[in-house]
């Protein structure tokens, strides 16, 4: 509870600022420059203090009138866009008919021949993973650049290398096993990744898809870490195959597709094996695109989970 | 189909292609991949480019997929498409074979491919924006790039590349935003999401007269958040600190290339979705005008009190776009074929002035501070021929492609009203003013005689750095020297644009 | 014009909601508000986007929920999971950066970081002016 009272209060004690003011200093310059002397840095840290406490009074004042008048700016701002919108929406289609300029042929053609022409009965499915495919390609790569990017942020350097300057990611303390979560878990986690799984397999047949089933797995994994610690959830999945799950489910995706797009451009037909609809087995490619859909989404959520908590996968 | 026909499509998915595979590749691997790939997508870009071009111009459409168009998604490719791809894939190359090859220090030893990874979707993203022909495709990629780009930002982890980064994040939200709400309510109205069927439907919204409010909410809507994206002015206080403190290279592909992709989706939605009429109708067109020339003013302006090299290249950017901008709101014709050649001349430009300023700084001691940077010519000629030539177009000089952007957008503001073409002549006279005393002025510190003699072992530039500055110096040459013949093609694939 | 915005009220509220995140993000400090703004925006738009494609009366886009009778527009549906997805990796990635922000300064307070920043970067006495 005061962890999260602390995450939503602004700062934390003041005496840490001047230490890190002080490493700042230090650390900004580049490697190769010659380090300050202490004497230097104790000058120049002692001299904005000095500095700062004579122009606080005025910046104070300065400060306090400018931060009243940027509230009010963006309350009005905001107020301002909210009610050309609100005027905007009358004079916008109404809502639920069914005669919308969104109900025209594109979603006609959809609605009626999506059965026959993508063979799966959940037609969102078929337009995110049939006709708009491209789409969904692009949005598995925002995922997948997002999961970079933190992973560059957060992951936690080796004890061989130390890069100049930046201090050591969070470390969270593991909590002590608890009995009661482990003998929930025990029951909780092969129902969520049963559920898991079920969803995406039945994807393109009823509501859901690689992207729900993909964030119920990762959760029954994060349950997992949690109940049972980092030594056996490292055994489950590792950085090493945490990439290499990621990366092979990416590439099935992309060359699928590629291959399905470059025929489809160049009048090559792929008759792809519809099944019948309504069984497991059918609509193409579009299960098994759900599948290296769900694995991307579960190792990506398990990751973002492991990375905020200890730095590593 | 013709077998270039494919050339585009291949381009986009070979990089999503690399980007995964780089992610389990080592560091060497993935940075050969990347740059094999990039030499790869310029020469067929220019294969490319030579086919739509001759005998005559031509554009087609790629079918992703075995739906036509709007029920699946659709690429779409000019002789104006596939001069921007060569120059993208060009302007990448170069950024990242002259960057530093160290990158252990900067990110960590089993991290490094991770940079490869985010250029890669970078560049996925650039050449879709400048090929894709459906609007929520385009605002997917645009959202691979944002992100990528904030990689980045963060590739060398300072206190100070953080905080901009958070900046970077919460501007270009917003701008995602608002683009995305635009987006929205422009489906709602039309319920097309492919360019050509919305500009139609658009157009005949229009021409009806009843609806235009929510048209202008809407072009309003996407235009700000692009803009705000592509950090023109009021939206710019990002800009200084994201460009300056990267790797070179970072510093490089984020000033030459991340904003010009918005540029050209902006452009194309101007073009192609939404037709000149209803931008005049809505007077955005002025509103981005007064934006545009307020920045050339304020980025020179804060340009010329920097007191170290890279802050002041990037403050100039700020600049730049605003010229950029001015070509836009100049309208089609003149003004676009202005925005586009300026969007060329400030890419090479800006890359050469990151990277060859990085060499310069190496050798006057690690520091960029203009006091310190005496000299630094004489002891790196290459490096300061090319940063030289860099400034001279940022300027405006002769022989540098610069010139021929200016005389551009000065030839079109003549013909608008006496006051517009009054108030852009000056700020185009004071902006040329201030980027001649502050870019001479580090010109001449730069070549002026170090101030000891000293005989230090300075470490040699490496022939990809060299390659690099010779080639962005060469496209900054030969954007004047070529210019009659490039100016006719983004004319005539302009027109095809459409 | 009250009984319109009666009518089309899912907009209305999704509007609403848009401009509670954008004062959120503007007027909050703590990075963690700001963040929550943003979600609050875009699930604003999420939630606009699959109000255009309902229908009154109509089912699920599943053939099997309903064979012969009306159903909805399955586009916006496909979107709205395109956005879904962006908005979390945004979500994540800022996050992140937080974390990271807040290691380093130790306060959550954006502006009071901007101002250590700013602070740190002024030149020491006795640097060379230009």
């Amino acid at each position: 509870m005061a962890d999260l009272r602390r995450l939503f209060s602004l700062n934390s004690n003041d005496s840490s600022l001047d230490e890190a003011l002080k490493r700042d200093l230090e650390e900004d310059q580049h490697p190769e420059d010659s380090p300050l002397s202490a004497r230097e840095v104790s000058m120049h840290a002692s001299a904005i203090r000095r500095e700062e406490a004579s122009m606080q009074r005025r910046e104070e004042k300065a400060w306090v009138l400018s931060r009243r008048a940027y509230q009010v700016l963006s309350v009005l701002t905001a107020l301002i866009i909210i009610s050309v919108l609100l005027l905007n929406i009358l004079d916008l289609p109404l809502f639920g008919e069914a005669d919308n300029p969104t109900n025209n042929e594109v979603s006609a053609r959809y609605l009626e021949y999506g059965l026959e022409e993508g063979g799966a009965v959940n037609l969102v499915a078929d337009v995110i993973l049939d006709y708009r495919a491209f789409d969904t390609l692009g949005e598995s790569n925002v995922l997948f650049a997002a999961a970079c990017t933190v992973i560059l942020l957060l992951r936690r350097f080796s004890d061989a290398e130390q890069v100049h300057g930046m201090p050591e990611p969070l470390l969270l303390e593991e909590a002590p096993s608890d009995p009661l979560l482990m003998a929930a878990a025990r029951l909780l986690v092969p129902v969520l990744l049963l559920f898991g799984c079920c969803i995406i397999l039945n994807g393109h047949l009823g509501p859901g898809g690689g992207f729900a089933g993909g964030a119920v797995l990762g959760s029954g994994l994060i349950l997992y870490l949690n109940a049972f610690g980092d030594q056996r959830a490292s055994r489950v999945l590792t950085f090493r195959s945490f990439r290499i799950l990621s990366a092979s489910a990416l590439m099935f995706y992309a060359l699928s597709k590629a291959f399905s797009f470059f025929c489809g451009a160049n009048g090559i037909p792929l008759d792809l094996p519809l099944g019948t609809p309504g069984s497991i087995l059918s609509a193409g490619l579009i299960l098994p695109l759900n599948m290296a859909v769900g694995l991307v989404v579960c190792c990506t959520v398990y990751a973002f989970f492991t990375l905020f908590r200890k730095g590593e996968i | 189909m013709l077998w270039w026909q494919n050339i585009p499509f291949f381009s986009i998915i070979l990089f999503l292609l690399c980007a995964a595979l780089s992610s389990v590749l080592r560091h060497r691997a993935a940075r050969n991949l990347t740059l094999g790939l990039l030499g790869l997508c310029l020469g067929f870009s220019a294969v490319l480019l030579i086919r739509v071009s001759l005998p005559e111009y031509t554009t087609f459409t790629f079918m992703m997929g075995h739906f036509p168009a709007p029920w699946g998604n659709e690429i779409r490719c000019g002789p104006l498409e596939a001069l921007l791809a060569a120059v993208f894939s060009f302007i990448m190359l170069m950024a990242l074979s002259g960057g530093d090859i160290r990158l252990e220090e900067h990110l960590g030893a089993d991290r490094e491919n991770l940079y490869y990874v985010v250029c890669d979707l970078v560049m996925a993203a650039l050449l879709s924006q400048v090929y894709s022909n459906d609007l929520f495709t385009s605002y997917v990629f645009l959202e691979i790039m944002t992100l990528a780009a904030c990689a980045l930002i963060v590739s060398r982890t300072r206190g100070r590349t953080l905080v901009s980064a958070m900046r970077y994040m919460v501007l270009n939200l917003v701008g995602s935003g608002l683009f995305l709400l635009g987006l929205v309510l422009l489906y709602d109205q039309t319920g097309h999401l492919l360019m050509e069927n919305l500009g139609d439907a658009v157009f005949s919204l229009y021409l009806t007269g009843l609806s235009r409010r929510p048209l202008v909410v809407c072009v309003a809507l996407m235009s700000i958040g692009l803009c705000v994206k592509s950090a023109l002015f009021p939206f710019h206080t990002w800009v200084p600190d994201a460009y300056a403190h990267g790797t070179p290279s970072s510093n490089a592909i984020l000033s030459s290339l991340v904003s010009k992709g918005y540029i050209v989706l902006l452009m194309k939605l101007y073009c192609r979705v939404f037709g000149w009429d209803l931008i005049l109708t809505s007077g955005i067109d002025r509103l981005l005008m007064v934006f545009a020339l307020s920045g050339m003013i304020m980025g020179s302006l804060r340009a010329w009190r920097e007191t170290h090299m890279n802050p002041m290249v990037a403050w100039s950017s700020v600049s730049q776009i605003g010229y950029i901008y001015l070509g836009i709101s100049l309208g089609f014709g003149v003004g676009y074929t202005a925005a586009i050649f300026h969007l060329m001349v400030h890419a090479a430009a800006k890359s050469a002035l990151f990277l060859t300023g990085d060499r310069l700084r190496v050798v006057s001691g690690h520091s960029s501070h203009f006091g310190d940077l005496r000299g630094a010519g004489r002891k790196a000629p290459l490096a300061g021929a090319a940063w030289t030539a860099a400034a001279f177009s940022m300027v405006g000089l002769p022989f540098t492609g610069g010139l021929i952007s200016k005389i551009l957008l000065e030839q079109e503001t003549l013909r608008h009203s006496p006051l517009v073409a009054a108030a852009a002549t000056a700020v185009l006279a004071l902006s040329t003013l201030l980027n001649v005393m502050y870019f001479l002025r580090a010109v001449i510190q730069i070549w002026a005689p170090p101030r000891e003699e000293e005989r230090k072992a300075l470490p040699r530039p490496g022939l990809p750095f060299a390659l690099a500055a010779l080639g962005l110096t060469a496209m900054t040459l030969g954007l004047f020297f070529f210019s009659a013949p490039l100016l006719n093609l983004i004319s005539a694939g302009l027109a095809l644009f459409i | 014009m009250w009984q319109e915005l009666w009518n089309d009220r899912v907009e209305v509220a999704a509007i609403i909601l848009f401009g509670i995140g954008l004062t959120t993000l503007l007027l909050n400090r703590n990075l963690i508000r700001k963040i929550i703004g943003f979600s609050f925006m875009d699930s604003a738009i999420f939630l606009f986007l699959a109000a255009e494609g309902y229908i009154a009366g109509g089912t699920a886009p599943i053939r099997t929920f309903s064979s012969d009778g009306t159903m909805v527009n399955p586009i916006p549906a496909g979107l709205v999971l395109t956005g879904i997805v962006v908005s979390v990796s945004v979500t994540a990635l800022m996050l992140a950066l937080t974390v990271r922000l807040y290691q380093r300064y130790h306060t959550l307070d954006f502006d009071e970081i901007c101002r250590l920043e700013r602070e740190k970067r002024q030149d020491p006495p006795g640097k060379e002016g230009f």
